[in-house]
């Protein structure tokens, strides 16, 4: 389920991802609500970012502690860099940063005390996911899968629920265009899901030795 | 979006009183998923006597028909293609408000026999709402061919309806089919199949809880099971239908919570994920596999129809060839029709009326008419017919996946591409080719996305003027700067308009022969539907044109005008003219610019400056006439001024622009 309506984009991974290298070096540990605290996170989307990147094996999450794991540590970097390189122009041009605007965004969205522990929450179950093999339809390949959680939008979900890939449901990969959509077999039909909307759908492979007997191919 | 109230009559098709049961005609119900071949088990029973139209005030297709069984005269309803009776898209509305309010006699659910687990989902959710019902199991041909064995008095004893098979496409099981709908009309069937415990206990005391209120009518004719899984479900239509009782709501809310706490997941997602093991259930027990088919040759031209290379080839292949076929028989067909037309102005003429009266007769109603004939109907059979053939091979899904990535850049799925690409041909069809898309976001976006195109009477300015006094690169720029306007257009909408980015979420269907005969019948009865509606505003704007043109109005507003035209866009005042008239017919703004500047050499006339901007403003300012009534009959009139005015605004500005940029290129170059 996701707070956000949406879609996280690029820049909300890489603000995510450099800020958590430049705490990182400044050897804090970060939790989401830290994250949240950060000036330049304040308007953005963060716990479904965090989603996101730990799907995409950017980050991991441990006890409600984010750290980045050596390929999100890369792109933090470079992000920094970028960032750190665009600052000392502007700043050579004799511009200012406008730090009070954002001094008032830390203020304004630290206040939903309740809103920070159910994303919290929600970040704990997804770090417990993955340990356990969870990952996302896009990343999978051909073969069998049961859907774990739908973290999509609410037409989104209902439109997959009702087409039977709801929680629970075991479907068969079929077909994967690189960046592209797939086709998968659920309940003995063939469906086309486009690449953004598998990515919303977490699966863990259906091990050979399950009880559930593979239907016939 | 608000709804309208559920008040019966205006779903019925017109004569038939809403109370009409048994008795009078009774009225069968056509039911069933996508791509089932229900609109072919439509089409055998009703033959020529049918209507293609609009649900009243929506945008999804109504089709409906007579036929006379065993001396009998009877109704059949074919709704839309659903997969669910939620209402997150207008097909799913318009039937579940079709269905709930017991409308018709009794319902026909058209199942596919090959996919049976995932059509028995939708077969559920109609015996939930307890009205009498009839499974139809069609394609059962090909389930023979796939070696399946269904067992259906076993399907039918769970189920609780009647089971007959069927193969529509040779006509049989038909007649057992009808009788034994007209059997159980108006009949109360047996109880619907029950879920898990946890989910039955919840609806139990939902149920109960309804027991305590007194319910509004639209409501109380609704099972009171059918009430409590929606509530569970948080179904945004049925909480709107009891806006007025917040306290039920809340508490079957919170019922819903508790569900969700022991599941972990939505309430809606848990009763779907009974239904679906229900569905298994009956599936697994009722369907044996004798034999293991092979790979069939239909399933080995998927793998290539699909194949990232090859696929991609095919594909460009047959969007050339329908681009070619529709232009090449169309242009054909509206040469032949001109020719005629012409040949009839004459003969008109020379009937000996007075000059005013011809004049008024020809100008102001006959011109409009035929102009409406000529432009659309040799365009628009052709892509019907296409369409309809696409549609039913199963070669649109195809379509869609592979383009998906591509139009996903635009913030809309892989079906937008074919109204955007038909919009080079005709923005008519394109507009009307947006219903292939299943939500009103995504439809408007590739709507608007659409006329923005540039269609081919559009075309014929850029290249008669630009192509021909220009050059050919200021041509090709212009097609260029289009092709900016239309991504930044989708990813402003996109951004801009309320509602989620949905995606992809696709059944792709068996590919099979779409049968030419079926086409060809959707097709006449489209355009019957088509001419209805388009024709009156044609005439209605080819005469309101005629009066100003009557009443000599059109010098004095381009003369009025003439200080905007000639500062702000750096064009010859007639041009107004031209582009007023242009809204009737595209490919006549370049004969009547040659008309009133007196020759077809425009470069002799005209600047270069001035026929760029020119034939930008007529590449982006309001679509023709035409267009405006599909966009209106599509997206409604508020939505059709909105878009005609927002890109007149688009042309003039832009337009404004380009003049001004080049003139002071000029200065500065000069």
């Amino acid at each position: 389920m996701r707070d956000e309506q949406r879609e996280i984009c690029r820049e909300d991974r890489e603000e995510c991802l450099e800020a958590l290298y430049r705490m990182e070096t400044q050897g804090r540990t970060a939790s989401l609500a830290d994250l949240m605290a950060e000036p330049d996170l304040s308007q953005r989307p963060v716990a479904d970012t965090l989603t996101d990147l730990a799907l995409e094996r950017k980050i991991r999450l441990e006890n409600e502690i984010v750290s980045l794991t050596p390929q999100g540590r890369h792109t933090g970097q470079r992000v920094f860099e970028r960032h750190e390189l665009a600052e000392r122009l502007l700043r050579s041009l004799g511009l200012r940063e406008a730090s009070a605007h954002e001094e008032a965004c830390r203020a304004e969205h630290l206040e939903d005390e309740g809103a920070v522990r159910a994303a919290c929450c929600r970040l704990g179950r997804l770090g417990a996911m993955l340990d356990e093999g969870v990952i996302r339809l896009c990343d999978a390949d051909n073969g069998e899968y049961r859907v774990v959680l739908l973290s999509a939008g609410r037409f989104q979900r209902r439109r997959l629920e009702d087409m039977g890939v709801g929680p629970g449901a075991v479907v068969r990969v079929e077909r994967r265009h690189r960046h592209g959509p797939i086709t998968v077999e659920a309940h003995g039909a063939r469906l086309a899901l486009g690449r953004g909307v598998a990515a919303k759908i977490l699966v863990a492979p259906v091990t050979q030795c399950a009880s559930h007997p593979a239907p016939s191919a | 979006m608000s709804h309208p109230p559920v008040t019966p009559s205006p779903l019925l098709p017109a004569g038939t009183p809403p109370q009409a049961k048994a008795g009078a005609e009774p009225t069968l119900v056509l039911v069933g998923n996508a791509n089932v071949g229900k609109s072919v088990l439509f089409n055998a029973l009703t033959g020529m006597n049918q209507t293609i139209g609009n649900w009243p005030g929506k945008t999804v297709e109504l089709a409906n028909g007579t036929f006379l069984f065993q001396g009998r005269h009877l109704r059949v309803v074919d709704l839309p293609g659903i997969y669910s009776l939620s209402t997150y898209s207008q097909e799913e509305l318009v039937a579940r408000e079709f269905l709930a309010t017991g409308l018709g006699d009794v319902v026909i659910d058209v199942l596919d026999s090959t996919v049976l687990e995932r059509n028995l989902y939708l077969a559920l959710q109609l015996r939930e709402l307890e009205t009498p019902a009839v499974l139809a199991l069609n394609l059962t041909d090909i389930a023979a061919k796939q070696g399946l064995d269904i067992d259906t008095e076993l399907i039918a004893a769970e189920m609780g309806v009647p089971v007959v098979k069927t193969t529509a496409a040779a006509g049989k099981g038909l007649e057992l089919l009808v009788e034994t709908a007209l059997a159980h009309a108006g009949k109360q069937p047996a109880p619907a199949p029950r879920y898990g415990r946890e989910v039955e206990e919840a609806v139990a005391r939902v149920q109960g809880l309804l027991a305590t209120a007194t319910l509004p009518a639209t409501v109380t004719g609704m099972p009171p099971r059918f009430v409590a899984l929606k509530l569970l479900e948080r179904d945004p239509e049925m909480e709107r239908l009891l806006a007025g009782f917040p306290e039920v709501v809340a508490e079957a809310q919170s019922i819903a919570a508790e569900l969700e706490a022991v599941h972990g997941h939505e309430a809606a997602g848990i009763i779907a994920a009974e239904r679906y093991a229900v569905a298994g259930r009956i599936a697994a027990a009722a369907v044996h596999r004798s034999s293991t088919g092979r790979a069939s040759g239909a399933e080995r031209l998927d793998s290539l129809l699909l194949h990232r290379v090859l696929g991609w080839t095919a594909l460009v292949l047959v969007m050339f060839a329908m681009f070619a076929l529709i232009f090449q028989v169309g242009g054909w067909a509206a040469g032949l029709l001109d020719g005629a037309f012409a040949a009839l102005e004459e003969a008109f003429y020379g009937l000996g009326l007075s000059q005013v009266w011809a004049n008024f007769l020809w100008q102001g109603l006959i011109q409009g008419v035929l102009a409406g004939i000529s432009v659309a109907l040799p365009y628009l059979v052709p892509f019907y017919v296409i369409l309809s053939v696409l549609e039913n091979s199963g070669y649109l899904a195809r379509m869609a996946f592979l383009t998906d990535t591509i139009m996903h850049r635009l913030g809309l799925h892989g079906k937008a591409f074919i109204p955007i690409f038909l919009g080079y041909g005709c923005s008519v069809p394109a507009v009307l080719g947006t219903r292939i898309m299943e939500r009103d976001r995504d439809r408007l976006i590739a709507g608007i996305l659409a006329t923005l195109v540039p269609c081919s009477a559009r075309t014929v300015v850029i290249l008669g003027l630009v192509g021909a006094f220009v050059g050919f690169w200021p041509a090709v720029s212009l097609y260029l700067l289009d092709l900016l306007i239309v991504f930044l257009a989708g990813r402003l909408l996109n951004r801009h308009l309320p509602g989620e980015n949905v995606g992809l979420i696709m059944e792709m269907p068996r590919l099979r022969n779409p049968g030419l005969r079926l086409s060809l019948k959707q097709t006449w009865f489209r355009l019957k539907d088509f001419a209805a509606f388009a024709f009156p505003i044609i005439v209605a704007g080819s005469f309101l044109l005629f009066v100003l043109e009557w009443l000599g109005w059109l010098q004095p507003i381009a003369a009025f005008l003439a200080p905007f035209t000639q500062t702000v866009l750096g064009l010859p005042p007639v041009t107004v003219i031209v582009l007023v008239f242009g809204v009737l017919r595209k490919e006549l703004a370049l004969i009547m610019l040659a008309a009133l500047l007196g020759t077809t050499e425009f470069g002799l006339v005209l600047s270069a400056q001035q026929m760029y901007v020119f034939a930008l403003i007529v590449l982006l300012y309001v679509p023709c006439i035409s267009t405006i009534a599909v966009f209106r009959r599509e997206f409604g009139t508020r939505m059709a001024v909105l878009v005609s005015a927002g890109e007149v605004a688009l042309a003039l500005a832009l337009g404004a622009t380009v003049n001004w940029v080049w003139r002071l290129a000029g200065m500065i170059v000069g």
